[in-house]
């Protein structure tokens, strides 16, 4: 057999064998704790999802403020209750006791309807597991405290 | 005051890790498929890049990037033995080739080794470092068109343009190289074992409105050791042509080939 048909079969047998030795990541909790908390507080249950989801580079960070938004620790707070979304006039962030009508809720859900256009957050990236979402509901519909 | 790049440094086994560990084992500098030729020696090695599926190019399940951008990774070798050692070197300049554009540097020290058993064990030490740029984090045929999410993401986080992510391979390499002649000479297999420190980075490269890179996205860092192995053969009948072809193995990152053919300065 000659040397360049050798060489093409030990390339052909080599690329065959190739492959990749790790599988995808699946975590859709994003490492945070997937289960529904009942009595949620602020800085133990809600701020963690907010700061590993929301407050990161590109998008709601110091820097980048997508939405005119804010949403790292020492600020994420005094962001969202009562204020008006930048995006959809007449909406509020966060209304104290009624997550049914709080945006920040809606954009986190999957009704694209209520979410009158407007992508799902967090953009890009997965979806909130179903109970942080109802976590950070519970949050709001006990009166969204600072606490 | 401008904003600094936050370096983020991931081991092995997260996410960002697995996928930078990928990446720069592709591009680990192996023998090729070929041990030490005679005299002068060039060559040109292709190595085999797997496509990685959509879990896969999710680092910490964020969107999945648009990593798939080459199916070959081609590179020069220019070899030289000297003194008992073996030295080779390979630079692959800026051209872009397929959707990236590569300027990377290798080189290897083979050293002279022993006998044993049939066997010839030599040691060999490598490197490899440059800059591999492409359009990962931000493409828009990726994005603009396929839903509205992705779509919003492109206009805002991406500022409406496309990236210039550059992958840095930065790896220190050592093995042992076990040849076995055969075939009066004209076959030469070998096995090789080995570990490399790869520091290799991912410079995300989000453009500005202003078409700067935008500081608020991170340069991820792999902070690993990992052991690799080799198995592969060269053919040197006669004459200045050789051929040559590798299985490497990079255990938790790649299996993947490479092949290499070579004309020496002397037969």
């Amino acid at each position: 057999m000659r040397p360049n048909a050798i060489g093409a079969l030990l390339t052909v047998w080599s690329m065959a064998a190739g492959c990749v030795d790790y599988e995808g990541a699946v975590d859709p909790a994003h490492g945070l704790p997937d289960v529904v908390v009942a009595m949620p507080q602020f800085r133990r249950d809600v701020l963690p999802i907010v700061e590993r989801r929301c407050a990161i580079g590109g998008c709601h960070s110091v820097a980048s403020r997508q939405a005119q938004l804010v949403l790292v620790a020492d600020s994420a707070f005094e962001a969202i209750i009562d204020q008006p979304s930048r995006i959809v006039v007449g909406e509020v962030l966060v209304r104290p006791g009624d997550a049914a009508n709080s945006w920040l809720a809606i954009l986190i859900s999957d009704d694209v309807v209520r979410r009158k256009g407007v992508a799902r957050m967090p953009l890009g990236s997965g979806a909130l597991t179903p109970n942080q979402v109802a976590t950070i509901l519970n949050w709001i519909n006990r009166g969204a405290p600072d606490d | 005051m401008a904003q600094e790049r936050v370096i983020e440094r991931h081991v092995f086994d997260e996410p960002e890790g697995r996928l930078l560990a990928f990446y720069s084992a592709t591009m680990a500098f192996t023998p090729g498929g070929l041990t030490a030729g005679n005299g002068w020696s060039v060559g040109i090695e292709m190595s085999y890049v797997p496509f990685l599926n959509e879990a896969q190019r999710r680092p910490s399940l964020d969107k999945p990037e648009a990593t798939n951008l080459v199916p070959f990774f081609p590179r020069p070798r220019l070899g030289v033995r000297f003194a008992g050692l073996y030295v080779e070197g390979s630079w692959i300049p800026p051209m872009r080739v397929f959707d990236v554009e590569a300027n990377l540097l290798s080189g290897s020290i083979s050293g002279v080794g022993w006998a044993m058993a049939g066997w010839h064990i030599s040691p060999r030490v490598w490197g490899a470092t440059g800059r591999v740029r492409g359009t990962i984090t931000c493409a828009a045929s990726a994005m603009v068109g396929k839903g509205a999410d992705l779509e919003t993401y492109y206009a805002t986080v991406c500022h409406g343009r496309e990236s210039d992510d550059w992958f840095e391979p930065r790896m220190l390499g050592a093995e042992a190289i076990a040849v076995r002649v055969l075939a009066d000479g004209a076959l030469r297999a070998y096995v090789g074992a080995g570990a490399r420190v790869d520091r290799s980075r991912f410079d995300i490269g989000v453009l500005t409105g202003e078409g700067v890179r935008d500081p608020d996205h991170p340069i991820l860092e792999l902070r690993a050791t990992r052991p690799h192995f080799t198995l592969g053969a060269g053919w040197h009948p006669r004459g200045r042509i050789a051929t040559g072809a590798e299985l490497f193995y990079a255990p938790g990152s790649v299996l993947t080939a490479r092949a290499t053919v070579r004309w020496s300065a002397r037969p």
